[in-house]
């Protein structure tokens, strides 16, 4: 009997009582990361905009001043915008495999648990890629600074 | 015997797709936690190089006494860089775990590798939140 279960555990990987609470455990932490993510992203589109009402209230006094505000504030806009929509991307992906993979877990239907999955797998996947695209500009961004102080 | 049939039909198969998935999480994990330790590394390589000077026209600027403004700054800065490395080195402890896991056909590294994994979001949901409460405190400065 002893040598079957080994020989089959050998073989077979199966989601046993210890995966299954390791894995809910990341499931359900992974959702709550995700939240939070998603929370400080929309929080920072409020600030963007309490800051630059904020910035509108000061008297500038016209010219050059107003004008430098205005490219610092669209500039920022951009940001966070672009940082919004990834988060949503990101949020998305994260939701997903958390979602899943507990309903997967609960119900034990190994099709949500391989969609669970499936997303984790993109949640990184986007994330890593993300990190490329981000030392890439910053590559380049170093190497123009660098440029143009010769 | 009875019994081990019935576990067997409520126990669920990591397939070949399930494994695949989950060799993608190991591979993708492992490329972002080591590209942070790279990215740390040259972060600290820079301050070693730049630190004084950036103090002294920090200190410049905020009016504070050079002596003050260093300690505080490589206060920050060595809490900021434990809690990075605390946090990359669990996202790639789950990276090897889960591939070791993968390999060695062994659910007791999988779970490892997901409890590393499970760390990792808390420390992650501590970055948001710290984020957070930095943003409130910025919209009511």
């Amino acid at each position: 009997m002893e040598n079957q279960d080994t020989s089959q555990s050998l073989f077979d990987l199966r989601f046993d009582e210890n995966l299954k609470q390791s894995l809910r455990g990341a499931a359900t932490w992974g959702g709550i990361a995700a939240i939070f993510s998603i929370s400080g992203s929309i929080l920072s589109i409020i600030n963007y905009f309490v800051q630059r009402n904020k910035l509108k209230s000061y008297d500038l006094g016209g010219g050059f001043g107003e004008m430098r505000v205005q490219s610092q504030t669209s500039g920022n806009f951009i940001g966070v915008i672009v940082g919004l929509i990834i988060a949503i991307f990101l949020f998305y992906f994260l939701n997903r495999f958390s979602r899943s993979t507990k309903a997967g877990l609960d119900t034990n239907d190994s099709g949500s648990v391989r969609d669970g999955l499936a997303n984790l797998s993109t949640y990184f996947k986007v994330l890593g890629v993300l990190i490329i695209i981000g030392i890439v500009f910053f590559s380049l961004a170093l190497l123009v600074a660098i440029s143009s102080s010769i | 015997m009875e019994q081990d049939q019935s576990s067997s039909l409520f126990e669920m198969d990591i397939d070949s797709t399930d494994q695949a998935y989950l060799l993608s999480v190991s591979k993708w994990t492992r490329m972002i936690a080591i590209t942070g330790f790279v990215v740390c590394g040259l972060m600290l390589l820079l301050l070693a190089a730049f630190g004084s000077r950036i103090a002294t026209l920090i200190a410049s600027l905020s009016g504070l006494g050079q002596g003050n403004l260093a300690g505080v700054l490589i206060a920050v800065i060595i809490v900021v860089f434990a809690y990075a490395a605390i946090w990359l080195y669990f996202l790639f402890k789950s990276s090897n775990l889960l591939k070791k896991g993968l390999q060695n056909r062994n659910t007791i590294d999988l779970a490892e590798g997901f409890k590393a994994m499970r760390i990792y979001f808390v420390l992650s949901m501590i970055i948001s939140t710290i984020s957070i409460l930095g943003t409130i405190s910025g919209m009511f400065a």
